[in-house]
């Protein structure tokens, strides 16, 4: 089990400071759940953690290896760390079985076989074994959004980021997603979630964090953020969204 | 299920008087365009002669033949003339193919580099500002590159084919002005030279369109399973913009077939000379050489447009390329694939 850790995280696009000095940690097996306010660089910071994004600043640690080294590949990082999308990004020319066979054979460099035996069995563990031959565009959201967490999960990555898997998503393909991460999380796996779903953050998380204006405003357990935020500002935007 | 509900009518009328305790007495059997397993929109029911897109199509090329003929038998021109020397235009026919393809083959290559370089402007504080060396100062080769790029095409576009071939002909013509290779003389080479440049031109543009009209989300979701951008662009980008690409490359070959009769300028004797030379002022036949002229375009090009939306169609991937368009509700009435009424 792996761990993350960041320190002194800074980014700006431009004139606009989006992380303003961010430490996070996610400790080994754990559950972490983001959650804040639109705009207040939760992806931002989540992209900077698989270097989707170079911090201008601070560093990233992924157990004791610095991320942030500039020797350090980006395609080996992105390797250990997957990240589920809010829009899937499913390869759209590719059926389910081959989007994720395609960094099995490419990035692994595992034979055919093998890849497609792995991609069969992590679409059956996320219920999508009829669905194989499918491309995206013959799948529900919830379904891509199922092939697009098996995609990250066959490349065996030590951490899994989500930007907000569930947002793009109907009621009931939502329960069949957060179903897949909550059997996730019981099994043991490192994630970072940013999530407004406050049943899973509440029933899965291990602990939560309030992120505001670049900054950790507050962390916590579950309880601590949703019931009896310190700060203002938490009980401000919990009292927004739970009503 | 109720039948109505599948959205597929059988043989025999909808059983409005079949009562709704036949559920009870087991599975009603499926119809069985539906059992074959093949889509209910063309199995089973046919769909009446005079909703298909062959009829009105069939209909239109009659409607045009019927206008032909009317204006030959009343005199404008000389049908017979037509059948007889329709023939005589099959080399010069074949010509204007070569040159055609052999500028768009040879184009492709070209607009292929070209439109790659189009597509990713360079930006100087986006190089700047990476760490350590590697492609920091890569804005210093790349903005020539773009530069030249951008104002290649910017010329094709911006001047008539005519001006451009009498340049590169007029100029190449002062160091090399009489030459026979393979067969062609210096004026046919340096019209394919022209129609080359021009063709590259417009396929860069193309191309750009493509490699820029693949979503963001395609190369993030990429990026972030591992790949390089060299696998990402050969793996992602390249497949996905080849099925973008390919109406508006059929676009650009028809567009150059056209583009190729004004080689003629040159004295190629490519189809648009013949007709004009031989028919219209040799034989004295005007009218008739333009209309044979207009019978090889057309058989050609509509061909070709059919040709390519076929493949496109047996090829396509759902979700990429050119939507297939939804066929309306009262069609498919029609068609005998819904009930006329919605039944409550
Ligand atoms: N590539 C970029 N270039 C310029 N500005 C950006 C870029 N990416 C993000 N931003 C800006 O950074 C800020 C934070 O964006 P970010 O997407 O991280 O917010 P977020 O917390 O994920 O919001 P949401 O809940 O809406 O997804 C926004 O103001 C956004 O406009
Ligand atoms: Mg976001």
């Amino acid at each position: 089990m792996s761990s993350i850790h960041a320190r002194g995280v800074r980014k700006s696009f431009g004139d606009l400071e989006v992380l303003r000095g961010v430490d996070l940690d996610v400790n080994p097996g754990e559950v972490l759940c983001i959650v804040g306010p639109s705009g207040s660089g939760k992806s931002t910071l989540l992209r900077c953690i698989n270097l989707l994004i170079t911090p201008d600043e601070g560093e990233i640690y992924l157990d004791n290896i610095a991320l942030t080294d500039p020797h350090i590949r980006p395609e080996w990082v992105r390797q250990q760390i997957g990240m589920v999308f809010q829009q899937f990004n499913l390869f759209t020319h590719l059926s389910a079985k081959k989007n994720v066979m395609l960094a099995l054979r490419h990035v692994k460099h595992l034979d055919r076989k093998k890849a497609e035996a792995t991609a069969k069995a992590q679409l059956g563990r996320v219920g999508l074994a009829d669905k194989l031959n499918a491309y995206p565009a013959q799948l529900s959201g919830g379904q891509q959004q199922r092939v697009a967490i098996a995609r990250a999960l066959a490349m065996d990555p030590k951490v899994i980021l989500f930007d907000e898997p569930t947002s793009a998503l109907d009621p009931e393909s939502i329960q069949d997603v957060l179903a897949v991460m909550g059997r996730l999380g019981q099994e043991g796996m490192t994630m970072a979630v940013v999530t407004h779903e406050m049943g899973f953050a509440k029933e899965v998380a291990d602990r939560v964090i309030f992120f505001d204006g670049g900054r950790v405003i507050e962390e916590g357990s579950p309880d601590e953020i949703f019931e009896r935020a310190g700060h203002e500002r938490t009980q401000s935007f919990m009292k927004k969204i739970l009503r | 299920m109720d039948r109505q509900e599948d959205g597929i009518r059988s043989a025999r009328p909808p059983a409005g008087d079949a009562p709704p305790t036949r559920r009870s007495t087991g599975p009603v059997p499926l119809p069985s365009a539906v059992r074959s397993g093949r889509p209910p929109t063309s199995a089973g029911v046919r769909p009446p002669w005079w909703t298909t897109s062959g009829f009105y199509i069939g209909l239109g090329v009659a409607g045009a033949l019927a206008v032909f003929v009317a204006l030959g038998r009343l005199g404008y021109y000389d049908i017979w003339f037509i059948v007889d020397n329709l023939s005589s235009g099959f080399g010069p026919l074949i010509l204007s193919l070569e040159f055609t393809t052999y500028s768009f083959v040879i184009g492709i290559s070209f607009a292929f580099g070209l439109g790659l370089v189009r597509a990713h402007p360079p930006k100087v504080g986006k190089h700047l500002a990476r760490k350590g060396t590697r492609g920091r100062f890569s804005f210093l080769w790349r903005w020539p590159l773009y530069g030249f790029a951008t104002g290649f095409v910017a010329t094709v576009r911006g001047t008539p084919f005519l001006v451009q071939m009498n340049i590169v002909a007029i100029s190449l013509a002062y160091v090399y002005p009489q030459f026979t290779f393979l067969g062609w003389n210096q004026f046919c080479w340096f019209g394919l030279l022209a129609l080359t440049i021009n063709t590259t031109g417009y396929q860069a543009e193309v191309f750009r369109g493509g490699i820029q009209s693949v979503e963001a989300g395609q190369i993030e979701g990429a990026k972030a399973v591992g790949l390089t951008r060299t696998q990402t662009f050969f793996r992602i980008t390249l497949p996905q913009t080849f099925r973008l690409i390919t109406l508006p490359l059929t676009n650009e070959w028809i567009s150059n077939f056209k583009t190729a009769t004004i080689l003629s300028a040159l004295t190629v004797e490519e189809v648009y000379y013949w007709s004009k030379e031989t028919i219209a002022i040799n034989d004295v036949h005007p009218i008739e050489g333009f209309v044979m002229l207009a019978i090889f375009y057309l058989l050609i090009n509509v061909t070709l447009s059919r040709v390519v939306t076929y493949i496109e169609k047996v090829r396509r991937i759902p979700g990429l390329g050119t939507p297939i368009p939804e066929v309306s509700y009262t069609k498919r009435v029609l068609r005998g694939e819904l009930p006329a009424r919605a039944r409550g």
